[in-house]
């Protein structure tokens, strides 16, 4: 059929003359629908086919628009009779075409039906009418009409296409000159059709790319079609856009090009959305580089250097930096990229939050100039050359911990994306700083428990070894229930038992040790009662005194303590057992309280008293039995070294003193002996002897001693010494005696032999005087004893001549040697010259005692002697009766030398008993 | 012995043996002897009467010592030559630097001491 190119913009006027007969005879026979009708739409004409096209009679002069009973779109919608092709060409007063609509019949049934309207002009131009020519298309498929009909219809839809595209679409000839513009392209680069077709396309070519154009037609005439080039055009106002450029040349029916079409389309959004998704994975990659770093990092060092590239990269900043706080809580440069070292010390410390802050929002300065910051921070912050700087804190744990800074070298506008990555990387900083830091922690742990599991592993090495070593035995059981009970080697030594054997008497009888037994108090313990298995039931045995007796007799004692093993539920899981062996202490206890005892026995027996004196406290411990000595009641001895003193003589005082001074000096034994004088008066001999205690002494050093009373022995001495002394005296006064005795008895008598006899015999009188009283101890001689002895030799039992007669009557020493030596001399003389030199002479002793006048009279009488004389000189006998016996004993002697023989009285003071 | 004629000496002795020999030696050698004196008080007594350049005293004087009359001539100026059977150490302290010959002596030697007693005076 017609192409659009192919029909006529518009019919004359002089064929709208339907009235003449010939030319609507042919239009009613024809077998196309044809109508027509005046300016207004009312139908003025339609021919046979019309109506069987309508299936309806139109009326002619009433129907509007079409002859149609109702009209519908290609989709099926109703279309309304004044919006069909027809009544546009009538409003347009253009042709239409190419509008393919369905008629709908009366009776249901449609039609597709393609219309041409076609206005109807008069002479003078003016639109007096439509014709409009329906074809029924219903029966074109499978033919070539609906073929090419359907050629038709894409290129119109094509052509439809092209104008609804927002694609701009453009076509130019090959020489550039541009020969369609659609509303696509009038919208993307903003000149009308009108403005542009005909004009060479080289008007959109921004600067820079005038050589794209040739480029592009060269490759068009060489029939090579251009996709997707990107480049950029100009718009009318000036303004860039980027576009896609598809360029594809346009061959006409021979084949040949005559030009081209393009279709460009804006991406300027979608350059952009590259960019920001190029920027996206920039930034993505800086975080994921971030990830890696900071997942290898092995140490802070690289944590720190990951993050200072991160921020940069992710913030685009040129400089950055971390800071955390110290343990002072002061917020300190920790790692930083392009800082002076000026500038970090000036800002030291500088923080817009405190380590308690809670979740601090990050600040972000885009103009140092206009932040509010002192003046000092300001400018300290600018010659550093900072425009614009972030703070973004470092969280970790829930707790801030520092943060991280941005520099940039000018003022920065900071977009969400920056701070969504700043955020980002504060987290993956903070989490990695404080991955960090645990491992360090744990590393340290870790090393921490190898040292303590090694140090524990020694220290249960040593335990074992000092266990094994303690000379104390011990004893473990490692269960409840004693079952197995082990010792140290201590343990299987004191019990000699072979080293690892079970101790315990909890075990099966088989298992039990043997040879020995243990006893506390006296009696026998039962397994349950020993110390290890009552801590194993979880008692805390403390200070038990056991004995071991051994099967042969011997016994240890041991004094220790058992305490129950427990396991980290507090369950006892065993119990160990320490003690230490005091089998010799008991027996020094023993021994010492035995000392003790004797001590006291013999302090007690020998009137003695112990006492100690602390030098370091200066106290004075006495022991009972010193105080008993001292006549104070037990517990009143004041305990001081001058209550000590209060009792020592005055005149002992000092000696005693004295003797304390150089014991001190010397730290020697002291010893003394003094006179306490009572406060009853009584005065005692005591003696002291004390002894230092070694220095090393806990309790200080100490000097302690004993003291005895000596009174008796001093006493005693003082009696030896008075006798020895009288010893002594009479002694030496018995030889002056004698001396005396042999002068006179030389002296006096010319015959030297007779003279000897004589001496001889008056010492051994004096000598049986001696004897006598040694007999009686000094204490005193009978009278009659003297005279019996010196008359013995002559006495004559025969005849009876001596007789001595008295009462028993002791003589004090002196009297009774003077009185020997006198009973010497009268028997002597008898003897040689008197009563007993003849057979009948006689010679009586009789004395009496006057215990008034306290006087004794002894007379001697001689009768039937030869006849006596007075002797011619005063022989030694007479001198000692006559001289010695008055001036020694104050005595009276008369001395009368009667015919029948000497009388002699002796009166001397006597005192009966006085000895 | 012309120092010695005239001179008197109270002697004190309660063992008459022996104040015989010291009386016979003093009466030798020219001393007039005054006692022998054999009791304590009976010598104090005497002492206070007579009058005497030198004394010899026994000490003990039967179980009495002659102290308060050394004590007493001492104070009177009186030499004294004490004659004893004691040891230094028996005597009290104040006594034991006095002249002292002891018992049995001779004869010679007491009239030496006496002599030395009179010269020292």
């Amino acid at each position: 059929m017609c192409s659009a190119e192919a029909l006529p913009k518009k019919l004359e006027s002089k064929i709208s003359g339907l009235d003449s007969p010939d030319f609507r005879a042919v239009l009613d026979a024809l077998p196309v629908a044809v109508y027509a009708t005046d300016q207004a739409g009312i139908i003025t004409y339609f021919n046979q086919a019309a109506a069987d096209l309508a299936g309806r009679q139109p009326e002619l002069g009433k129907d509007r628009w079409c002859v149609s009973w109702e009209l519908r779109r290609s989709d099926g919608s109703i279309l309304p009779p004044d919006e069909c092709p027809l009544t546009q060409t009538l409003k347009q007063g253009r042709a239409v075409r190419g509008s393919e609509i369905v008629a709908v019949r009366p009776d249901g049934t449609m039609v597709p039906i393609l219309p041409y309207p076609t206005p109807i002009f008069d002479k003078s131009g003016m639109m007096t009418g439509a014709i409009n020519v329906l074809v029924d298309i219903s029966e074109r498929k499978g033919s070539e009409v609906e073929s090419r009909r359907q050629a038709e219809l894409d290129s119109r839809y094509l052509a439809a296409i092209v104008e609804s595209s927002d694609d701009a679409i453009v076509s130019k000839d090959l020489n550039g000159i541009i020969t369609s513009w659609n509303k696509g392209a009038e919208h993307l680069f903003g000149y009308t059709a009108n403005e542009v077709v005909g004009k060479p396309i080289t008007i959109l070519m921004p600067p820079g790319h005038e050589d794209e154009e040739p480029h592009i037609l060269d490759r068009i005439r060489n029939g090579v079609r251009i996709d997707h080039y990107e480049t950029k055009r100009q718009r009318k106002d000036g303004s860039l856009v980027d576009i896609s450029l598809t360029v594809s040349p346009v061959r006409n029916a021979t084949g040949r090009i005559i030009g081209a079409s393009k279709i460009a389309r804006n991406i300027t959004e979608q350059k952009r959305a590259e960019e920001l998704m190029q920027a996206r994975l920039r930034e993505q990659a800086s975080l994921y580089r971030l990830t890696e770093k900071l997942h290898r990092a092995k140490g802070i060092e690289e944590v720190y250097d990951a993050a200072l590239d991160a921020i940069r990269a992710a913030l685009n900043c040129s400089r950055a930096s971390i800071l955390l706080f110290d343990q002072s809580d002061t917020m300190r440069f920790v790692a930083w990229s392009g800082l002076s070292e000026h500038y970090r010390h000036a800002v030291d410390g500088h923080s817009p939050w405190t380590s308690d802050a809670r979740d601090p929002d990050p600040i972000f300065v885009k103009d140092v100039a206009e932040a509010d910051f002192s003046d000092d921070l300001k400018a300290t912050i600018t010659s550093e050359g900072i425009a614009a700087l972030g703070f973004i804190p470092l969280i970790a744990g829930g707790r801030l911990i520092g943060k991280f800074m941005a520099y940039y070298d000018k003022p920065h506008v900071f977009s969400e994306t920056e701070i969504c990555l700043g955020l980002t990387i504060a987290r993956q900083l903070g989490f990695s700083i404080q991955r960090i830091r645990a491992e360090r922690a744990r590393q340290l742990a870790e090393e921490q428990l190898r040292r303590n599991e090694a140090n524990e592993r020694a220290r249960a090495a040593e335990l074992q070894a000092i266990m094994e070593a303690v000379p104390t035995p011990i004893w473990i059981t490692r269960t409840a229930d004693c079952r197995v009970i082990e010792g140290n080697r201590s343990a299987y030594e004191l019990l000699h038992l072979p080293s690892g054997s079970n101790l315990s008497f909890s075990a099966p009888a088989d298992e039990r040790p043997s040879g020995f037994q243990t006893f506390s108090a006296g009696r026998m313990l039962s397994a349950d009662e020993l110390p290890v298995q009552r801590a194993a039931r979880g008692e805390e045995v403390e200070n038990f005194e056991e004995e071991i007796r051994f099967a042969d007799g011997k016994s240890r004692h041991l004094l220790g303590n058992a305490t129950p093993m427990r396991n980290a539920l507090g369950e006892v899981t065993g119990a160990v057992a320490a003690f230490i062996d005091i089998t010799e202490r008991k027996q020094t206890e023993e021994a010492l309280r035995e000392s003790e005892r004797r001590l006291k026995m013999a302090l007690d027996a020998g009137r003695m008293g112990a006492w100690e004196w602390n030098l370091q406290t200066g106290r004075v411990i006495w022991s009972p039995g010193l105080e008993v000595l001292h006549h104070l009641d037990p517990g009143t001895f004041e305990e001081t070294l001058s209550d000590f003193k209060r009792d020592i003589h005055p005149a002992d005082l000092p000696a005693v003193e004295q003797a304390i001074e150089k014991a001190l000096a010397t730290r020697e034994d002291y010893h003394v002996a003094y006179r306490m004088r009572l406060l009853d008066g009584t005065i005692r001999w005591m003696e002291a002897f004390g002894r230092f205690s070694p220095p090393e002494s806990a309790a200080g050093e100490r000097l302690v001693g004993i003291c005895m009373d000596i009174t008796e022995r001093k006493e005693a001495e003082a009696q030896r010494d008075l006798l020895v002394a009288e010893l002594s005296h009479r002694v030496k006064n018995t030889l002056a005696t004698v001396n005396s005795i042999a002068r006179q008895s030389f002296s006096t008598n010319p015959d030297a032999r007779d003279a000897q006899r004589s001496f001889d015999a008056r010492i051994r009188a004096l000598a049986q005087a001696h004897t006598r009283l040694a007999e009686a101890r000094w204490s005193g001689v009978s009278l009659q004893s003297i005279f019996s002895d010196e008359l013995a030799p002559y006495r004559n039992e025969d005849v009876d001549n001596i007789s001595l007669d008295g009462p028993p009557t002791t003589l004090p020493p002196k009297h009774a040697l003077t009185l020997g030596m006198a009973a010497h001399e009268l028997a002597t003389n008898a003897a040689k010259h008197g009563a007993l030199s003849v057979k009948a002479g006689r010679v009586s002793v009789d004395w009496a005692v006057d215990p008034v006048e306290n006087r004794l009279s002894i007379r001697w009488n001689e009768t039937g002697g030869p006849p006596v004389s007075p002797p011619s000189h005063n022989g030694f006998g007479r001198l000692l009766l006559e001289r010695v016996l008055a001036s020694d004993l104050g005595g009276d002697v008369r001395l009368e030398f009667a015919s029948h023989g000497l009388n002699c009285t002796i009166d001397v003071p006597y005192l009966r008993g006085a000895e | 012995m012309t120092e010695s004629e005239g001179c008197r000496v109270f002697v004190v002795e309660d063992e008459f043996l022996v104040a015989l020999q010291i009386e016979d030696d003093l009466v030798a050698a020219g001393y007039v002897v005054l006692g022998p004196f054999t009791t304590l008080q009976g010598s104090i007594t005497a002492s206070r009467e007579q009058k005497f350049e030198v004394a010899t005293l026994d000490l003990n004087l039967r179980g009495e010592f002659v102290y308060p009359l050394v004590d007493e001539l001492l104070e009177r100026g009186v030499p004294v030559l004490l004659l004893t059977g004691y040891t230094a150490a028996d005597l009290p302290e104040r006594f034991r630097a006095l002249p002292r010959l002891a018992k049995p002596f001779d004869g010679p030697e007491l009239i030496r001491q006496v002599e030395s007693l009179l010269a020292a005076r």
